[in-house]
């Protein structure tokens, strides 16, 4: 039986096509309504202790915020008071508000309107109060002045965490619709009777506190949508959306305050607990995790009972899906051009399938409905991953290949492998077999992890660039890195690779240095009392997720340039020690003079030096050796909040940004070119297929990758049988591979795309593990995604 | 295992192996392109394959006229860029290997089976996972009939389905096709019409038949020889393929406008399939890319073929399906399940 696929199209006329529709066609919008009540609230309560004070802001900005039910809608709940609104986190960092709002709406990338009262309001009452209160004034009080040195020389960036928080965690769902919150705040109400007289009088009480308040301010910002639920049915002249608006009522009046009795009832309150999330903290990637598992009970209650069918059921979810399409951050204008999508990456993952925590295959209905619903309305959010092992059933390989082929973007993460090695990152088996996904691809215990998956993002090839320039940076042409010897004095291999090892050591030192500052900052300024109830640790410990609360604690370090660092140490160590066909200085100058005069060197290191990525045993070894050596490095590092640092391989746009500003490498590449996405090989340098480049994925230490990886695959989806597909993400994944995704547009389309942007305003594309719309990416971004390999069949 | 072996071929000639194929036999492939071809058909896409023997190519698109290659040929022979005296060229290849822009390149390189082997190698788990497999293509496989053979039989040990894809234009003695694979003539790999590829085709499960044209003298004017035994061949392989004696015959016919789809080469076709119950027949369309290769190849430029359209291709399926044959679109072939391996 051929598994059959859902198309927008399909919905169109219905509801959620309706919905969806209004979505696309929404402008983006700043809204100032939380920066305006979390900052009176703030400025009323400064004095209290940071728990205190930050609870008290999220009840001010639930209870005043606009409450708005819109046509068509069966779930509800709005983080701005405009359908496409970006609220602002001027506790975090303001310096750059200042600057951009008067720019808003007239920028190329990212134009967000703005009214002209609004603007006014941001600079005039919001943005006064924060000065010398921001986490990133904090965090600049707390930097040494050694480490502060070394942050502006795109070796690293914490851009992301410094403008909006943490973020990246998916949440205890399950607990929420079995026990309500009430049954949340009575736990906490019990904690402090246990504790010492000193402790409940101080920071462990005062959490407990701030739980309490964040918790039942929630509730009563259900009960703000029911009462405008009622007061809109009473006014309807429509019979049908009056019911429709009674029964919002009656769930928004349950949930999230007490346990979810219906799979609708199930639905909003997890919405409600995503959407006020994001409302306490502007931090990315918060996430939904295995809503096929998180919702399966209240969906075989509803269909034992005849309340709910199949076609209900996907209804509901993807109205979901649709909400979380109105959440966005906007992002400073300086920041955009690293293959930025318009929409601000709040890259809200959802997965579905894989084991359970028992290790059998969880795969269930909810599972393809959810498939279904996602696929009916193809938006940029949700981020979509589908968890597949070994005991996957068939149907759902040939069911998630089929969709990927009709170009609906799904991350395929392998259980088999990311299961052993989380074990291994310390992890309990129960705990590793029920991963969520976090953000673009990153997995970790679900509702149980504080993780920062995307804290940092780190420069490699830069510290490449410098080892063979004695610590010139090659844009620049100062001295930015260490003086780790002139590149003629070099005997061997072993002394650039010395070198190399140096750089990094050096930089990662200063990364985790600035790290620790930072979320020190955060720590101390913005915890987080709300989120801290919903995820595992914090509630046992009496201590706020930003303090370590959680169960897991890891933070997550991406390297960027992978292919780049691999093939350009590769080619180096055969031209130039093993086969002496040029000198380290001479390559040195080269790099340093972006190949002037020496293009027919740079010509021969490009296309007769092996690459990464083609199965060739030479330079996937030195792949490997890089890939562990990053391991072993962040290995040796604890962060903040007493977890490690976990290393991951995968760049969204900031192998673009940070390619900009890494000189000329030995790998042939020019200065200022983007650098390689993720694990995958460099744009057009792996030419023997796609299976070469997995086999040269898998020779890598995976394992040790614990943070997630990215390898970014373009297919001409129709020319292509699925069978086929299936069988090669199968032995991509025997062969231990972690997680691949599908790029099934054609070229063609996308140059179309590019000449007629407004006819496809709903083409998504991936950007290394994230969704974004096409056109609305930077050129830069849209000619690399044209360029990247294609595999014709 | 191959170079010690003094009676076998110590190497094919190779001009390409290429993976994750899907339209040249079942499942995930790779396709080994041997190099050498006795046919020359007017519309060949792959006129690279056509010599024995190793060449040079010049892609002029590519040269950055840095002149590297004059400086390092041993022999002088290079003139200018591009621009090489063919009497005095040695094949060394120095200048294929130090053109730094890929303008320069070559076509052809004896490999022996131990490295084709090694190069295949980690693709197994591919193959065995989809049905897949490999397939000798060209060029002509049959021209290196103890090499070929011998590198199938190393394939066919390690349990790998083996497809291959033929012109048809080989010496094939029934006898030695049936008999479980003793050779009994010397073969040699440079001559345009091999001797026995019998051994070969029987280490086969599949092989890939292109016919061209019906017509003896109008396949000598498109394809240079005449088609006598060619036809033989097919009837050969499809008599042993119905006495359950041989590999699976699938024919391949590329549509070629105005030269192949004409209403009398496919009804010829057609008639000879149907009476040789070989109804399954596998339309691969035509492209222009063979063109700039010629131009690569300093060969003079192949006649002026038309685009295929939908249309022509439409008609091409009516006049077999008429007469019972099922056509396919490379790729899309219904294979039967025994096939797999
Ligand atoms: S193959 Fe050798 S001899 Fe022939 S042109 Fe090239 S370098 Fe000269
Ligand atoms: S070496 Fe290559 S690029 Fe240089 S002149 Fe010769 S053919 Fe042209």
């Amino acid at each position: 039986m051929e598994p059959e696929i859902v198309r927008p199209e399909q919905v169109a006329g219905e509801r959620t096509g309706r919905i969806r529709q209004r979505l696309i066609d929404a402008p983006q919008e700043i809204c100032v309504e939380r920066a305006r009540y979390f900052t009176q609230a703030m400025a009323e309560h400064w004095g209290k202790h940071p728990l205190t004070r930050m609870s008290l802001a999220l009840e001010r900005v639930l209870n005043k915020m606009s409450v708005i039910i819109r046509d068509d809608e069966i779930i509800v709940g709005c983080r701005t008071g405009k359908l496409k609104g970006a609220p602002l986190f001027p506790e975090n960092k303001t310096r750059w508000l200042a600057g951009d709002v008067e720019n808003f709406d007239r920028r190329v990338v990212q134009r967000a309107l703005i009214t002209e009262a609004e603007k006014q309001e941001i600079l005039n009452d919001v943005l006064p109060f924060w000065t010398g209160r921001t986490v990133e004034e904090r965090y600049e009080e707390l930097l040494p002045h050694a480490i502060a040195e070394d942050v502006d020389k795109y070796v690293f960036t914490f851009m992301l965490e410094i403008t909006y928080g943490i973020g990246h965690f998916t949440m205890n769902h399950q607990r929420v619709l079995a026990s309500g919150l009430s049954g949340i705040i009575d736990e906490a109400r019990k904690k402090p009777a246990a504790l010492s007289s000193a402790e409940s009088s101080g920071d462990t009480g005062l959490f407990y506190e701030a739980v309490i308040r964040s918790l039942q301010a929630a509730i009563q910002f259900a009960r703000r949508y029911s009462d405008l639920a009622l007061k809109m049915a009473r006014e309807t002249n429509d019979p049908g959306r009056k019911k429709e608006l009674e029964t919002i009522a009656a769930v928004c009046r349950r949930v999230p305050e007490y346990p979810a009795e219906t799979f609708h009832e199930a639905v909003q309150s997890l919405y409600f607990i995503h959407l006020i999330a994001q409302i306490e903290s502007g931090g990315n990637s918060v996430s939904l995790g295995r809503i096929d598992q998180i919702l399966y009970p209240c969906y075989i209650k509803d269909r034992k009972e005849g309340r709910t069918d199949p076609a209900m059921a996907k209804e509901l979810i993807s109205l979901l899906f649709l909400k979380t399409g109105e959440i966005w951050n906007v992002l400073e204008e300086a920041y955009i051009p690293g293959g930025e999508g318009t929409e601000g990456k709040t890259t809200q993952n959802v997965a579905v399938g894989g084991l359970d925590q028992n290790g059998a295959d969880a795969t269930n209905e909810l599972s393809y409905l959810t498939l279904d619903a996602y696929a009916s309305i193809r938006t940029v959010q949700p981020n979509f991953s589908v968890r597949l092992s070994s005991r996957s059933p068939d149907f759902f390989f040939m069911k998630v290949i089929e969709y990927a082929k009709d170009g609906v973007l799904l991350h395929f993460l392998n259980d088999d492998a990311i299961i052993p090695s989380l074990i291994r990152a310390g992890h309990t088996e129960e705990d590793a077999r029920d991963y969520g996904v976090v953000g673009c691809l990153e997995p970790n215990a679900q509702g149980k992890t504080f993780g920062s998956t995307f804290a940092a993002q780190f420069n490699g090839m830069k510290c490449l660039e410098f080892a063979l320039s004695n610590g010139v940076d090659n844009i620049f042409g100062y001295t930015s890195g260490l003086e780790t010897g002139a590149p003629s004095n070099f005997a061997s291999f072993d002394d650039v690779w010395n070198a190399y090892d140096c750089q990094i050591n050096h930089f990662v030192n200063q990364l985790t240095g600035g790290m620790a500052c930072l979320d020190r900052a955060i720590a101390e300024l913005v915890p987080s009392p709300f989120a801290s109830a919903m995820i595992d640790g914090p509630m046992e410990k009496g201590i706020d997720l930003t303090r370590g609360g959680a169960i897991y604690n890891s933070t997550g370090v991406q390297l960027m340039g992978f292919s780049n660092i691999a093939d350009s140490l590769y080619a180096v160590k055969r031209t130039v020690f093993d086969e002496k066909r040029f000198s380290l200085s001479d390559l040195s100058q080269w790099l340093s003079d972006d190949w002037t005069d020496a293009e027919d060197k740079q010509a021969y290191l490009k296309n007769k030096i092996e690459k990464y990525g083609n199965d060739v045993d030479a330079v996937d070894e030195m792949a490997q050796k890089v890939a562990g050596h990053f391991c072993d490095v962040l290995e040796k590092h604890r962060n903040f909040r007493g977890g490690a640092y976990w290393p991951g391989v995968f760049s969204v746009g900031f192998h673009i940004s940070m390619g900009a500003f890494t000189g000329a490498t030995p790998d042939g590449r020019c200065a200022g070119e983007t650098l390689g996405n993720g694990i995958t090989p460099s744009n057009g340098l792996a030419v023997a297929g796609p299976t070469a480049i997995m086999n040269s994925v898998t020779k890598l230490p995976l394992q040790r990758i614990y943070n997630g990886m990215n390898l970014n695959m373009r297919f001409h989806g129709r020319k292509t049988r699925s069978r086929d597909l299936v069988c090669l993400i199968k032995t991509y994944f025997e062969n231990g591979g972690f997680q691949v995704q599908f790029n099934m547009v054609d070229s063609e389309t996308l140059r179309d795309a590019q000449k007629n942007p407004e006819a496809h305003k709903d083409l998504i594309v991936r950007i290394s593990g994230y969704s974004g719309i096409f056109i609305s990416l930077s050129d830069i971004a849209q000619d690399e995604i044209i360029r990247r390999t294609e595999y014709e069949m | 295992m191959a170079s010690g072996n003094p009676k076998q071929e110590a190497a094919g000639l190779v001009f390409s192996i290429q993976h994750f194929c899907l339209q040249d036999g079942p499942g995930i492939r790779s396709l080994v392109f041997f190099k050498g071809c006795p046919l020359r058909c007017v519309w060949c896409q792959n006129p690279e394959s056509w010599k024995p023997i190793p060449e040079l190519g010049f892609k002029k698109h590519l040269c950055t006229n840095c002149r590297t290659c004059i400086s390092v040929c041993p022999e002088g022979a290079i003139v200018s860029p591009g621009q090489i005296r063919s009497e005095k060229c040695r094949q060394c290849f120095a200048c294929t290997d130090a053109c730094p822009s890929g303008a320069l390149i070559r076509f052809g390189k004896p490999l022996s089976v131990k490295e084709i082997r090694e190069e295949l190698m980690p693709e197994y788990p591919f193959y065995q996972n989809s049905g897949g497999g490999v397939t000798f293509s060209g060029g002509e496989p049959t021209l290196y009939p103890e090499f070929a053979a011998h590198l199938a039989g190393s394939l066919k040990r390690d349990g790998i389905h083996l497809a291959i894809e033929t012109c048809g234009l080989f010496h094939a003695d029934p006898d030695t096709l049936s008999a479980s694979g003793t050779i009994t003539k010397k073969d040699t790999a440079q001559t345009a019409h091999p001797e026995t590829a019998g051994r070969l085709l029987t280490l086969a499960d599949l092989v890939l038949f292109d016919i061209k044209l019906f017509h003896p003298e109008a396949h000598r004017q498109f394809c240079g020889t005449d088609n006598r035994m060619i036809l033989d061949n097919l009837a050969m392989l499809a008599r042993r393929y119905h006495q359950k004696g041989g590999p699976l015959i699938w024919p391949r016919m590329p549509v070629i406008p105005g030269i192949t789809d004409t209403p009398e080469n496919l009804e010829g076709w057609g008639s000879l399939l149907a009476e040789l119950r070989l109804n399954r027949l596998t339309l691969v369309p035509f492209h222009h890319l063979g063109e700039a290769k010629r131009e690569w190849l300093q060969l003079e430029p192949g006649p002026c073929i038309h685009t295929l359209t939908g249309e022509s291709m439409e008609k091409t399926l009516r006049v077999l399906t008429k007469i019972g044959i099922s056509c396919f679109a490379p790729g899309e072939e219904d294979w039967p399940e025994y096939i797999s391996s």
